[in-house]
Parts: structure tokens; C-alpha cells; sequence
């Protein structure tokens, strides 16, 4: 009979950031597994997967208890081998019949495509589900990819993320006998830490979710986080606020706990006199509380911690909780309000010089020359950005100050804002304030870059800084590793540059990036060839996945030039909207490119020179006139087309222009050979041809761009 | 607000602690009695965990951190705080309940509080090693740093080891619900006057910040640590010779203290200051060589002598 199928693996406090995909991971290894050996019926229901902080589990609803029975046909020598004249069994042929337990009366002819041979039928006795599942779930284990591994049973022993404390195996209401890691399976499982019940009956794999549930374990991850939201609720609700949202910290506490409980919290509202960035950062980095607002908007003297508990909720257990998380909350209060006071004793200005103190990178120096680095890229930027230089110099020079603050050394990833607080305090204005704030954004992918081009350009210069640094003392991210969050940086860049309609040209600015550091402290041409291969790859990414361009679009976009991330992003918007209005025009253009480069590759045809004397049919001379008045023409429209009358932009326009050459290059392939015997013509019609790749090629390179024709 | 109606003095702890753990069979070690930043850098647990021998051990373990001093003015802050330290090596399969335990033996009745087992790895790069655990949260406070050692200088260990490491000031604190470690009650005396950890520590927290912060002399700090560190050096280039030799006279424990005391001053120098950007790494690499050669040695001792070391 078929049943519902249960494991559980049960363990010590799994992290949080790994359980679920752990458990996922495991339930789908087992399933593939079972599936493979016939014991779920195709197509097959996907299993049920449970996971808190001490257990993994799947359900799977409908497992034979035995894997079906299985005939195989097994051929054997050739029939002329086989049998003897009087159609008896040869030796040969019973010896090999004899291989799988059978004898002359089983032996059957059979004809394949290759003559006729002799064959048996062999019987597989399908594998009752026990078995299986010992060789099985081990295998499903050991193909578990577990980001960070201990052992606890000797080097030989099993690997997991944290040692394994006991298996459930069940089978309907059948306990199924199976080892594990170490661990032979059984019917019971481990109730919440609190009831101290470490055998509690599973009479039944369905049973699984309510039987736990009874001993304060709530298994099904949506259930928790459900209780979770609207514990959340009800409870801000209940002091007149609302919980402040944060879907991180709502999935680390989901599986944190095995029944969480939410406890409101407050705390002298005295406490709201320091900087709102800092109260949250507290509450949520450093003790996982949800924030709370009032009806304004505004942030309350309140928190709402999760717990995990299990029984009755009594009134004095949670008042001696709640109790517990006010005093530690309050001891980090104060801590901070103290350095909130001690640090604005002294100006911002005052700790530049304490900034030699302070490390960026072993080979790259202390802040200190890092801010005269930022400093003098800022200031180039700035001027060609037109910014206010004024605002950008004060603000370049004392954005790393705060890292001397010991609000900054207690509260790290507050950097960058907690300076432009005190910048703020100081009164240097909101210039200033804004540049040194929203220095190290955009932080996250929901995060907008910083809010206008003085702020611009302080991080823009801190970043390509860094990068030009670390690259040029080796400091490359690979596939699994960027500790300096180098991606981000360049990412970081290409954003603002982006969302604030700043050009730059990214090869001077990586020059003078460079420039600041002496010529003994790395190869700075191979630096500079990395990076722009790395911001290549970031710009690619960026015009694809947040732009919504074509893939090909935007190869052929960059692979005329990625220098400038606005301009390939103006010339990729160009081809996006002349692909979708104006395909089939540009499909014939499109296909003749190709062509064409096909011709000069083949060809390694490398100079654009030609000469119209030697212009010979009138197909040639109509494709050297229709290029020499490409410019003009896309001078005189640009003369009278205007933004506000709808026109195409000029790159659209100069893509139509390409797109009108088609038909001139179809009639050039179709009159002009351009393998002339004459090597004076042929070479004039291979420059022809180069100079025209290059012509239509200066907004995008059609010759990568797959056109399907409808 | 602590679960249970007689609060233990801190000196209580300390006893309730220590009688806990006696029961699980662990030898009572006395704290080391020079300077160290932590109890597991004590040799009986740096080299302990080291080797195939099974071992118990629980012991009290005073942490100089001088860059955390406060001039005794922050409520929770110390240059020199109280771990309670314990190793169990192998740890055996019941150990968190073992532990809950030992929460319930100083008063705490954990199932009437918010108990969780957080993440928290730890690695010391000048020791080279690393283990895979929790910090104990206890209604919000960090209690106990809990970690399965896997590599210790550089090694991977065989059997593990469990080392549990208890924060004394911030649980006593909590038991007797003081928002100031300086007022936790010490002891009484005997006509039952409070004495506080103020009046036992209070003049050592101030006195030794001041010298930790202005008064320690940076070149003789230097001379200290080059001192120290050529001899460690010396003593381990001869460890396997003498070795080989069939010699034993070969003193791993006292190269060790010699790289204690390179660590220290490294704290020292840190909190003075004195080590600019570029010195920092290459002075952590000096002293974890140091930390690691004697760990090699010590393993390769065991292996060659096959007995305890």
C-alpha cells in the first residue's frame, strides 16, 4: 500500500541563513532519488518541505513500499552458437544462461537488427523501501552542498553544518530502519527545547505537523512566519503604532525559532533625541528588533522582539522577558548616546590627520592618502560635471572622518552617514551633508544613488579610488570571492552615472584613477585594461537586466564603445525602440553588416582606404556617395529636429540612416564583384567595404544583432 | 529579573559554576596566571585540544583586552573582564542539554526565558583556528560563546573539541538585575554588608587604562616584544633537533608563554596607538607563527612519543 513517506533529520541549531535552502535542497536530492527508482509514481507530487532551526524534513505524500518488480531482457551469443541443429541448448548457451540463474527451458530466440541471438528474461525483484532508502538517503546527504561544514565524529565521520542529533524514518505508521550519518532511525521526535521532551511518538507520517504542533513546534515555515506578521500586527497595533517592515529580518527570525512569540518593548523616549539611523541600526543589527511607527510616520520609544518559547503564555514570563531585552537594548542606548556626545566634542576637520591612523589596505595605505586621492578625483570630476567644487572639495576632504568616530568604530556600517549627521551638526551646510551621507550609496539594489552631482562625484571618485587600487595590487574578485565588494563599487558607479545623466569618460577618469599612484605599485596599463573589462561586464549586466535590453542589442552597442555608460545606454535605448518600430527595415541592413564582416574578416582586410577614381560600377559609386552624405544629412536633421516635436533622437535617426542603406548595399552584392581579377579594384571595393562597416557602425554593430525574420 | 529568589553573589557564580562542572568530570584548572586576551589562548585549551587524548577541563579565566578599557566609567565595559571557560573534548552527544543545565545550576530557569542559539564562528588568525557555533542570546544578551573547534594552529583536530565560554560580569549582571557591572554584589561579608565589584575592581579598571592608553612605554614595549619573540624563535628552531636526538629537553610550554607575551604586547601597542597600518598585518603574521611552529611541534612531540604531551 502506498503511504505518506517522512524523514526527518534532526540537529542542532542550524543558522538561519542556511536552513531553508538546506532543507529544500535535501528533500529535492531524496525525491529525484525515489523517482529514479520507481517508488513515486510519474508525474509526482511535489513533497511537503519542513525545516526550524533543529530539524529538516520532507513529506512525500504517495511512496510504494517496494520498488515494482522488473523484468530485463538479457541477449546473449548468437543463435547459430546457440543451438545445435536439433535445436538443444549448446554449452555456451547454458553457460550463459546459467549466469543469471536460469536454464536451457528459459532461453528464447530473439532478432535484432544485427541477426538472430539467444536471450533470457531476467527478473528483478523490486527492493523493499527500507533498503532503498540505505543506500538512498546517504547518497541524497552526501550531495548536499552545505556552505560552511564541520565535522563531530572524526574526519571519516559525517560533515554537516552542525552535528546531527537524531533521524525519523516512517512509512505510514511504519517506523522504517535506516542509518544515517552515524544516526539509526526511528519513531520519535524532539518537541521545543522548553517542554524538555525529547520522545514524542510520531504515530503516523501525516501525522507529523499536528503531533509537533501539540509540542510547541510549529514545522511549516509559512505557518511561522504567518504568526509572525500577524503577532507583529497586533501587537504594535495594540500600543497604537505599526511595525516598521523588513522582510530580512522577518525570514531570520522565522527561522530562528521553532514557535516564536513577539514581545513589545520600550524605552525612554530621551533615547529619540539620537539619530533614527542609529536607534534602527541597533534594534535591528545588533538585537534583531522590529522598529515601530507612530500614525505620522515617525519612530516610536518602542521594539518588538521575537521569541521563542514554548506552553502557556503567562504574564509573568513575558513581563520577565520583556524586562530582559529593555535593559540590553538600553545598555546599547546608552553606549551609543555617549559616543553620539563624545564624538561632537571635537569638529569633523580635527580628526584629518587621525585618518593616518587609520588602515584602508595593507598595500595601499591609510586613509589619510586615500582622502587626497578621493580629493583630487573628486575635483576632476566635479569641474567636468560643472558641480559646485567648493561644496565637492569640503566634502571630499572630511567624508572619512567618521571612520575616527567611535560612534563608526562601535556601529560600522553606519559609515558614510554618521558623518554627514555630524557634518549636519556642525552646520557645514546640506551640500556637504548630503556629499559625505550618500557617499557609499546606492548600497543595496533598492537603494538610489546619490541625490545630485556633488554627491556624485565625492562617490564616484572614493570608488573608482578603490577600485583602481586593489586592482592594481592584485586585489581581483573571482567567481566565488570579492571580500572588497568591487562588483558593488563598479556597479555603485554605473548606477549614479546613470540615474543622475552624468557622462564620463571612463578611460580618462581610470587614467587619472590611476595617476595618483606611483609607477612602482603595479602594472597600471594592465590595471587599466582590467577594469575597463570589469565595468564592461557590469554595464553589460546593467543595460540587460535593469534595462530590459536585448542581449544583442547590447553587445552591438558596446562592442562599438563602453567608455561612456550614459552614451551606450542613450545608443542601446535607440536600437531597443528602432527594433520594435522599424525591424524589417533594419533586418536587410542588419544582414548586409554581416556580411560585410564576414568579407573583411575573411579577407583580414585592415584599412578603410579607397579611392573614387577607382569607383568602376555605378552599385559601388551609389554606396560611396550614400556614405559621404551620411554626416551631412544627419547635420541638416539635426538642425531642425527638436525633442518636443517628437522626433527621433539623433542616435534613432543616425540608426535609420543605416537602415536606409540597405537597399544600397543589396544592390552593391548584387552588381559588384568584389573579388576583381584586377587587385587595384579589388582592394578599393575591400576599403569600400571596411570604410562602410565602420560608417554604419558608429551607434551599434549590426553585424550582432540576430534579426528573425517574420 | 532573575527566575529563582536567592540571587547568587558573583563569588556564588563563580562556585555554582565550577561545582557544575566538577560533576561532568572536568578538572578545575586554575586560571593562567599571565596576561592572555581569552581562555581558550590558556594552554590548557590551545594545546589540550591538540592530539587524540580526551580531556575535561573548567576554569576561571580573567581577559585583558586593553583597548576596551573605559577608565572604569562604562557600566559594561572592561579592560579586563571574567570568562568561565570550559572544554570537553570529545564533546559528547548531550552537550547543549548539558549546558541548559549548567544555566539552570546558577539560577537561571532557561525554560522561562527567551533562549536562542545564534550563529556566531569563531576564528583567531593569530592562533590559525577556527571552529563552527552559537553566541548564547539569553532574553537579548549574549551569555556564552559556544564553539566546536575545527583546526587549532593550523591543524586539523582529531577527536574535536567543545569549548564553552561564559561572560561572568554580564551574567551576574543579569541575575541580580543591575544595569552596571559595578554594582554587582561580590560577596558579603560577614556581618552582611555588600561587597561590590567596584570595590574589588574598580581601581584596576581605572589605573590600568590610564596605563594602557598614556603611560605605557612604546619603545620598551618594543624591546619587550623583540625579546620575547627572538627567543620563542630560538626555541623552536632547536625543538626538532632535540627531537630527532632522542632528546625531550625541549620547553613547547615555555616557547609558548614567550608567545604569550608577544600577544599581549602586540594589545598593548595596539591600545597605545604605536602600530601604524602597514606594521599591523605583518606583526599579527610574526606572532601567529610563532603560535602555529608551537602547535606543529606539540603535535609532532605527541605523535613521536605517542603519549600525552
Amino acid at each position: 500500500m502506498n503511504h505518506a513517506l517522512l524523514i526527518e533529520l534532526g540537529s542542532e541549531e542550524i543558522p538561519a541563513r542556511m536552513v531553508a535552502g538546506l532543507a529544500r535542497q535535501f528533500a529535492e536530492q531524496v525525491a529525484a532519488r525515489l523517482a529514479t527508482a520507481g517508488l513515486i509514481a510519474a508525474p509526482a507530487e511535489a513533497p511537503k518541505v519542513f525545516w526550524t532551526p533543529r530539524r529538516l524534513a520532507a513529506l512525500f505524500p504517495f511512496v510504494a513500499p517496494q520498488q515494482p518488480n522488473r523484468e530485463e531482457e538479457q541477449i546473449g551469443p548468437p543463435a547459430r552458437l546457440a543451438f545445435t541443429a536439433e535445436n538443444a541448448a549448446t554449452p555456451q548457451a547454458l553457460s550463459f544462461a546459467a549466469k543469471f540463474g536460469a536454464s536451457a527451458a528459459d532461453l528464447y530466440r530473439v532478432s535484432t537488427p544485427k541477426g538472430d541471438y539467444v536471450a533470457v528474461r531476467r527478473r528483478h525483484i523490486g527492493m523493499a523501501l527500507s533498503s532503498l532508502l540505505g543506500l538512498l538517503l546517504p547518497e541524497a546527504f552526501a550531495a548536499l552542498n552545505l556552505p560552511k561544514a564541520m565535522q563531530w565524529q572524526g574526519p571519516s565521520g559525517a560533515r554537516f553544518v552542525r552535528p546531527l542529533r537524531w533521524l525519523l524514518v516512517m512509512h505510514g505508521a511504519t517506523v522504517l530502519p535506516v542509518e544515517l550519518a552515524g544516526l539509526t532511525s526511528g519513531g520519535q521526535t524532539r518537541g521545543h527545547r522548553h517542554s524538555n521532551d525529547d520522545h514524542v511518538t510520531i504515530d503516523n507520517a501525516n501525522g507529523y505537523i499536528d503531533t509537533l504542533k501539540e509540542h510547541d513546534v510549529i514545522v511549516d515555515w509559512a505557518e511561522r512566519e504567518a504568526m509572525l506578521r500577524r503577532q507583529l500586527s497586533e501587537s504594535a497595533a495594540h500600543a497604537g503604532w505599526s511595525w516598521r517592515p523588513d522582510e530580512a529580518l522577518l525570514a531570520t527570525l522565522r527561522d530562528l525559532t521553532e514557535n516564536p512569540a513577539v514581545v513589545l518593548g520600550t524605552f525612554a523616549p530621551a533615547y529619540l533625541e539620537l539619530p533614527s539611523e542609529v536607534l534602527v541600526t541597533v534594534m535591528r543589527d545588533h538585537q534583531k528588533y522590529f522598529a515601530l511607527n507612530d500614525s505620522q510616520g515617525h519612530l516610536c520609544p518602542g521594539f518588538l522582539a521575537v521569541t521563542d518559547v514554548a506552553g502557556e503564555p503567562r504574564e509573568d514570563r513575558v513581563a520577565r522577558i520583556r524586562h530582559g531585552h529593555e535593559r540590553v537594548l538600553r545598555a546599547r542606548f546608552n553606549d551609543a548616546r555617549f559616543f553620539w556626545q563624545t564624538d561632537r566634542k571635537r569638529t569633523l576637520h580635527s580628526r584629518v590627520d587621525d585618518l593616518g591612523h587609520v588602515t584602508f589596505h595593507a598595500k595601499l595605505g591609510d586613509y589619510g592618502a586615500k582622502t587626497r586621492r578621493n580629493l583630487r578625483l573628486a575635483h576632476w570630476l566635479a569641474s567636468a560635471w560643472k558641480a559646485e567644487t567648493k561644496v565637492v572639495a569640503l566634502a571630499a576632504q572630511l567624508a572619512k572622518c567618521d571612520l575616527t568616530t567611535e560612534l563608526v568604530k562601535e556601529f560600522t556600517e553606519l559609515q558614510g552617514k554618521i558623518g554627514g549627521l555630524y557634518a549636519a551638526a556642525e552646520g557645514l551646510g546640506d551640500g556637504v551633508r548630503d556629499a559625505i551621507y550618500f557617499q557609499y550609496e546606492p548600497l543595496t539594489t533598492e537603494s538610489p544613488a546619490p541625490p545630485n552631482q556633488e554627491a556624485a562625484a565625492v562617490g564616484v571618485a572614493d570608488k573608482l579610488d578603490t577600485l583602481a587600487g586593489m586592482f592594481l595590487v592584485q586585489e581581483i574578485p573571482t567567481g566565488s570571492r570579492d571580500p572588497f565588494a568591487l562588483r558593488r563599487q563598479a556597479n555603485g558607479v554605473i548606477r549614479t552615472l546613470l540615474e543622475r545623466d552624468l557622462a564620463l569618460d571612463l578611460n580618462q577618469a581610470l587614467e587619472t584613477a590611476l595617476g595618483a599612484y606611483g609607477p612602482d605599485q603595479g602594472d597600471h596599463q594592465a590595471t587599466r585594461l582590467g577594469l575597463q573589462q570589469f565595468f564592461l561586464e557590469r554595464l553589460e549586466y546593467y543595460l540587460r537586466e535593469v534595462g530590459g535590453h536585448a542581449v544583442d542589442s547590447v553587445r552591438a552597442v558596446l562592442t562599438v564603445s563602453a567608455n561612456d555608460p550614459l552614451d551606450a545606454r542613450r545608443r542601446v535605448e535607440a536600437v531597443t525602440t528602432c527594433r520594435r518600430e522599424a525591424a524589417s527595415a533594419f533586418a536587410g541592413a542588419a544582414a548586409a553588416m554581416k556580411r560585410i564582416r564576414n568579407i573583411v574578416r575573411k579577407e583580414n582586410w585592415t584599412t578603410r582606404e579607397w579611392s573614387a577614381d577607382l569607383l568602376r560600377d555605378p552599385a559601388e559609386q551609389a554606396l560611396a556617395e550614400k556614405l559621404r552624405a551620411l554626416p551631412v544629412e544627419h547635420a541638416r536633421w539635426q538642425q531642425r529636429a527638436t525633442v518636443a516635436g517628437g522626433d527621433p533622437t539623433p542616435y534613432q535617426h543616425q540608426l535609420l540612416q543605416v537602415a536606409a542603406t540597405g537597399p544600397v548595399l543589396d544592390q552593391f552584392f548584387t552588381a559588384v564583384r568584389v573579388n576583381d581579377d584586377d587587385p587595384r579594384l579589388r582592394a578599393n571595393r575591400l576599403g569600400l567595404l571596411a570604410f562602410a562597416a565602420h560608417e554604419l557602425s558608429r551607434v551599434a554593430d549590426f553585424s550582432e544583432i540576430v534579426f528573425n525574420e517574420d | 529579573m532573575p527566575t529563582q529568589s536567592a540571587t547568587p553573589t558573583y563569588q556564588q557564580l563563580m562556585l555554582q559554576l565550577q561545582s557544575f562542572w566538577a560533576q561532568q568530570g572536568c578538572i578545575l584548572q586554575l586560571p593562567l596566571d599571565m596576561e592572555v586576551g581569552a581562555g581558550t589562548m590558556a594552554p590548557e585549551t590551545f594545546l589540550r585540544v591538540l592530539g587524540p587524548e580526551p580531556y575535561r577541563v573548567a576554569y576561571l579565566q580573567p581577559s585583558r583586552r586593553p583597548a576596551d578599557g573605559r577608565y572604569g566609567e562604562n557600566p559594561n565595559r572592561l579592560y579586563k573582564h571574567t570568562q568561565f571557560q570550559v572544554i570537553l573534548k570529545p564533546p559528547p552527544g548531550n552537550i547543549q542539554d548539558l549546558y541548559l543545565e549548567s544555566l539552570r545550576a546558577i539560577g537561571i530557569a532557561w525554560d522561562q526565558h527567551d533562549i536562542k542559539f545564534e550563529e556566531d564562528n569563531w576564528e583567531s588568525p593569530t592562533l590559525g583556528a577556527w571552529g563552527v557555533g552559537w553566541q548564547v542570546m539569553l532574553d537579548g544578551l549574549e551569555i556564552t560563546q559556544f564553539t566546536y573547534f575545527q583546526q587549532c594552529g593550523g591543524i586539523d583536530l582529531n577527536p574535536i573539541a567543545a569549548e564553552l565560554t561564559y561572560g561572568m560580569e554580564r551574567i551576574a549582571a543579569f541575575l541580580q538585575d543591575v544595569e552596571s557591572i559595578y554594582d554587582i554584589v561580590w560577596t558579603r561579608t560577614t556581618e552582611g554588608h555588600a561587597v561590590t565589584y567596584r570595590d574589588v575592581r574598580w581601581q584596576d579598571e581605572l589605573q590600568m587604562s590610564i596605563y594602557n592608553f598614556e603611560a605605557a612605554d612604546v619603545e620598551r614595549l618594543w624591546r619587550h616584544f623583540e625579546l620575547y619573540e627572538a627567543e620563542c624563535a630560538d626555541l623552536l628552531a632547536v625543538a626538532p633537533a632535540a627531537e630527532l636526538s632522542g632528546g625531550s629537553r625541549v620547553s613547547l610550554l615555555g616557547a609558548y608563554e614567550l608567545c604569550l607575551k608577544c600577544s599581549h604586547l602586540f594589545n598593548l601597542l595596539d591600545a597605545r596607538g604605536a602600530i601604524s597600518v602597514t606594521e599591523r598585518v605583518g606583526i599579527i603574521q610574526r606572532v601567529r607563527t610563532l603560535a602555529v611552529g608551537i602547535a606543529r611541534a606539540w603535535v609532532a612531540r605527541q605523535v613521536a612519543t605517542a603519549l600525552p604531551a
